[in-house]
């Protein structure tokens, strides 16, 4: 006979402890991972939220868009006031463009079109193109209004750790002193003098138009092209057939006017400048009524009217016509 | 007692993780920010700009405006703070003329009645970038 409660409490307790301790260790686990996990979201709350890293001491890469128009167009008055490519190059590169002469470009037709300012679209028009082409402005320009008293202002040769920096309106100013500021590891510290050395000889300033010579038009063909349907395309070179970037081109018709420049396209042509028509508008196409660089004093120049009219190509696709016009400086 | 201690210990185990993942795997990436955001040193280097160009164009008026992306300091004590900087980091003299040829011309410098009309509103320049959280390196 067994004992009462010998047995069957044995039977009893013993899958209740086991029951407990399969308990204990499970809630165990499950205040470690709930502790980690508020420690973890109180943690990360603390640094996205209550006090994040680095909230001021940007860098221009960070800047908001047009903060970086702001910045860029900066950077194209302060070169054509100086004519220092490098300088401007390195700056450039603080606003990490993937193609910073297509971003000037871009953000001057963008003034042009919403007609701004056109002495900013120059800038940067000029440098854009100065950076296409590899060559620094010949002469600083001058804004509008250059008082006397400023064009004596110009400070004397100075030297700097970095060789004798000469500020003069020639623009003749050996790269400078420029280092793109940054701490970070790579392009680069600080505003310090930084070896540097002297800007090759130029032999030649980037081609601009004859003041006062006249465009002709050398070629005026009607274009069936399905890939770019009603475009006028203009090319404008000098005497010996060079591109000429800067030249202002006006289009006029029945209701509006548009005024756009040569060498906002570089990929193209340097003396390449477009213009989308619109079918059924008649259009009428000038030179120089202003200009990018010194050609003050062309005459307009009409080349008739241009319209985008239905065409068919070759291969029997249908589009719409466009125009291309050769303009050469007599 | 000691599910406590575990606990708080977890707490400060998952907190130090939380803010080592938030400041240094993934810290808060700032886009679209400001000028005036910008570490001194490119704000000292923007100033320089405003200067070169206003030595070439004379038109104080428009760097005034230059600078008002800066906030409401004054141009002629933001002129100052950049020259001082700019010595501090060794700026050549050509550069440390020009921002000093600035800040003497806006000690005398009054505004045209144009210029407040233009001046980018303070609020919009000091308007803070905003967070883009898990852009990170």
């Amino acid at each position: 006979m067994k004992a009462p409660g010998s047995r069957p409490n044995v039977e009893y307790v013993e899958p209740r402890r086991t029951a407990r301790g399969r308990g204990r260790s499970s809630g165990a686990y499950w205040f470690v991972l709930t502790g980690l996990l508020v420690g973890a979201v109180a943690g990360l709350l603390y640094a996205w939220l209550v006090s994040p890293a680095r909230f001021v001491e940007t860098a221009p890469y960070s800047l908001r868009p047009e903060s970086k128009d702001q910045y860029r167009l900066m950077i194209a008055a302060a070169y054509g006031a100086t004519g220092d490519l490098g300088r401007a190059q390195a700056r450039l590169t603080l606003l990490r463009d993937p193609s910073p002469e297509q971003a000037l470009a871009v953000q001057a037709q963008r003034l042009v079109a919403g007609q701004s300012s056109y002495d900013d679209a120059r800038l940067l028009a000029l440098l854009a193109i100065a950076i296409s082409e590899g060559r620094p402005l010949a002469a600083p320009v001058s804004g509008s209004t250059t008082p006397a008293s400023l064009s004596a202002l110009t400070p004397p040769p100075v030297e700097t750790s970095s060789g004798t920096v000469h500020i003069t309106p020639s623009g003749e100013t050996p790269v400078a002193t420029f280092t793109p500021v940054g701490r970070e590891p790579t392009a680069a510290a600080t505003l310090t003098a930084a070896p540097t050395a002297t800007r090759p000889p130029q032999p030649t300033r980037a081609p601009t138009a004859t003041p006062g010579s006249p465009f002709v038009l050398d070629e005026r063909e009607e274009l069936c092209d399905p890939q770019q349907p009603a475009l006028l395309q203009v090319y404008v070179r000098d005497a010996a057939g060079t591109p000429v970037p800067g030249v202002g081109v006006v289009i006029t018709w029945s209701d509006g006017d548009d005024e756009f420049f040569t060498g906002l396209v570089p990929k193209v042509d340097l003396g390449y400048a477009d213009f989308a028509m619109e079918e059924g508008v008649i259009y009428a196409l000038r030179l120089g009524a202003a200009s990018l660089t010194s050609i003050g004093g062309v005459p307009a120049l009409p080349v008739g009217e241009l319209a985008a009219e239905a065409c068919t190509t070759e291969d029997g696709m249908s589009s719409l016509s466009g125009w291309k016009l050769v303009f050469t400086q007599k | 007692m000691a599910r406590r201690i575990g606990f708080i210990i977890a707490i400060l185990v998952g907190l130090a993780a939380g803010l080592y993942y938030g400041w240094v795997v993934n810290p808060v990436n700032y886009v679209d920010t400001t000028i005036d955001t910008l570490r001194p040193d490119y704000q000292t280097d923007y100033v320089l700009m405003v200067a070169e160009a206003y030595h070439a164009n004379g038109d104080l008026d428009l760097a005034a405006r230059r600078l008002a992306q800066f906030g409401d300091d004054e141009p002629v004590l933001i002129t100052r703070q950049a020259h001082l900087l700019a010595r501090q980091y060794g700026y050549s003299a050509g550069d440390l003329v020009l921002l000093d040829e600035m800040a003497l011309a806006f000690q005398t410098w009054t505004p045209q009645p144009a210029y407040a009309a233009t001046l980018t509103p303070a609020g919009a320049a000091s308007t803070p970038g905003t967070a883009d959280q898990g852009a990170g390196p």
